[in-house]
């Protein structure tokens, strides 16, 4: 049970670098965080999604309807999120933000 | 978990899958490269009336001295322009499709900063040039057609603009 647990985390995870300021001080530009397919999400989580020709965009649930999310950056002065492309379909999300390193 | 174990760091970073964005800025997805060209031809125009200005008018010094402003301004705006457009709108497939991008924006920064400092013609020109070089680049990239035509300017020299 333990080593396929560990080989269900080591298929999960994966490693992305963070590119800007809208999630600081939770995360800075350069931070490095390791990602996994969540069971289930939370308001609260920070979550990586599609958006905008495919390319991974980082925010924190804010709210959850309907299955869709409702995402918000940490630093809402420089953040564009969800107050201005609505909420995120749950087929767009790609994992859980799980550690940061 | 924060780590502060730099050769796991190293190590982890080279198991990244790419970035994930928090971008400050509005991704909302208007770029256009023709700002950068009216100041590519606003710094040619300012070079021409310099060459030109009269160094014996009561108001020399006062003209000359507007038009150096102006000169600067443009120069930095066709930075910030081209800064914007290569930094937020193109991509790393990009670069595969036009390898010479990243050496072009070079030049341009390089360019611009020696047109701001130089009252040199052929220079400015050399700019514009590159200029519409990148204006074709980013409208190539996004599968439209373009077309180089003689600007409404008193320049003499053309622009690249939208052909469809």
């Amino acid at each position: 049970m333990g080593i396929l647990r560990i080989l269900y985390t080591l298929i999960w995870i994966k490693v992305y670098t963070v590119s800007g300021s809208s999630m600081e001080p939770t995360l800075k530009e350069g931070d490095l965080i390791l990602l996994r397919k969540p069971k289930e999400i939370q308001t609260g989580d920070v979550i990586v999604f599609k958006h905008q020709n495919n390319d991974l965009y980082i925010k924190r649930v804010s709210k959850i309807e309907n299955n869709e999310y409702y995402v918000l950056g940490d630093n809402p002065t420089k953040s564009t999120d969800s107050r201005k492309f609505g909420f995120i379909k749950s087929s767009k999300v790609v994992g859980r933000m799980w550690r940061k390193i | 978990m924060n780590m502060t174990n730099k050769p796991l760091k190293k190590l982890l970073k080279r198991f990244s899958s790419g970035r994930v964005y928090a971008h400050c800025d509005v991704p909302c997805g208007i770029y256009d490269p023709h700002q950068a060209q009216v100041d590519a031809h606003t710094i040619i125009r300012m070079v021409m009336l310099m060459q030109n200005l009269d160094k014996n008018s009561a108001e020399y010094l006062q003209t000359y001295t507007r038009y150096v402003d102006v000169k600067e301004k443009h120069g930095e705006s066709l930075k910030h322009e081209v800064r914007v457009i290569w930094g937020d709108y193109f991509k790393p497939k990009h670069l595969e499709q036009f390898p010479e991008l990243n050496d072009l924006v070079w030049e341009i920064m390089r360019d611009a900063s020696n047109a701001r400092q130089h009252v040199d013609l052929e220079a400015s020109k050399a700019l514009l040039k590159k200029v519409q070089r990148f204006a074709e680049i980013f409208f190539e990239s996004k599968g439209r057609k373009h077309k180089k035509v003689t600007a409404p300017y008193p320049t003499g020299e053309s622009i690249v603009i939208l052909a469809d």
